[in-house]
């Protein structure tokens, strides 16, 4: 498998968009064009663009700008939910297969949304903890330290039950 | 076993424990219970619970060949919504070789699951030679060339 495929399904199984066993989900910084050039290797992955586009772009990096260069894309999210428009195929995809996934994944987001509530903990830590923390954060790209703590607890938990 | 297979197992358990419980309320209620249900779960799910020599990619679907009870289905269709998964039940929609082989592969106080065997699962893909399914006819062709014959036959519903 080529590393383009393997980091794209990787980040799909996180998504909850494909699944494949052996590999981790992992929520990687991945492009458009990464995912139209590794579905060439697994073609399912052409079922999960239109449905991350859709309903998540902002997992897809630098989309706007690849966006414009990619018209086949555009025009096909674009009229993806109305078949007398959309073309019949989504490169030699069966538009439905694309359609299925983008409901089921806008499903699956909504059902996670309304489960997600925060609460608010106060912790003690010492300053240079905190700078500690903040330099992780940092390193693994997350935007704020309750992020990063809410990885670290789910990659240890799934670390212990193996 | 794969995270993805114990993933799907523990859904099973859940929807068998949230039968029994069921039960115990229909029992209070004097009403009829809820009958064993056997789940043959077909397509790609199917390869992923079988052990393979590759790991073969699949979509979020749960195909079924089944008819299931409405509240089972109702019950299991959220369960797998927490996974991300969703269950296809349609089994007038789904073409599978006479005969398929299914190996049963849980069997709990009130529910049962059997797969399909890969074999029948390709052939089921052969048959229509969709272009997401081409590389995995290649994949399995590949590590078992010794099946192709077979597989083709049974494609062709003999």
């Amino acid at each position: 498998m080529k590393p383009v495929t393997q980091k794209i399904l990787e980040r799909l199984n996180y998504e909850k968009l494909l699944m494949t066993p052996g590999l981790h989900p992992r929520k990687l910084r991945i492009t458009l064009e990464e995912m139209l050039e590794a579905a060439k290797e697994e073609a399912r992955i052409y079922t999960t663009i239109p449905a991350l586009i859709l309903f998540k772009p902002t997992g897809i990096y630098r989309l706007v700008k690849d966006l414009e260069k990619q018209s086949k894309v555009r025009e096909f999210v674009k009229n993806i939910f109305q078949p007398k428009l959309r073309p019949p195929k989504f490169f030699g995809i069966e538009a439905q297969d694309c359609v299925n996934a983008a409901e089921n994944y806008q499903r699956f987001l909504l059902h996670k949304k309304s489960k997600t509530k925060f609460k608010t903990f106060t912790f003690r830590l010492a300053e240079d903890e905190i700078t500690k923390l903040k330099k992780l954060s940092e390193k693994i790209g997350k935007h704020n330290l309750s992020d990063t703590l809410r990885t670290l607890v789910a990659e240890k938990l799934r670390e212990l039950e193996g | 076993m794969s995270f993805f297979k114990q993933e799907l197992l523990s859904v099973f358990h859940q929807l068998n424990e949230l039968m029994e419980e069921r039960n115990q309320e229909l029992r209070k209620m004097g009403s009829l219970l809820l009958k064993k249900q056997t789940l043959k779960i077909v397509g790609q799910m199917a390869l992923l619970l079988n052990s393979l020599p590759f790991s073969p990619t699949s979509t979020m679907d749960l195909d079924t060949v089944s008819k299931l009870d409405f509240w089972v289905q109702q019950v299991l269709e959220n369960l797998l919504l927490e996974q991300g998964m969703h269950l296809e039940s349609d089994p007038h929609l789904i073409w599978m070789p006479r005969n398929t082989q299914y190996d049963k592969i849980l069997n709990l106080s009130l529910v049962e699951v059997w797969v399909a065997s890969p074999e029948d699962v390709i052939a089921s893909k052969y048959r229509f030679k969709r272009k997401k399914d081409e590389q995995l006819i290649a994949k399995y062709l590949q590590a078992f060339p010794q099946q192709k014959e077979k597989i083709i036959k049974r494609a062709r519903g003999k």
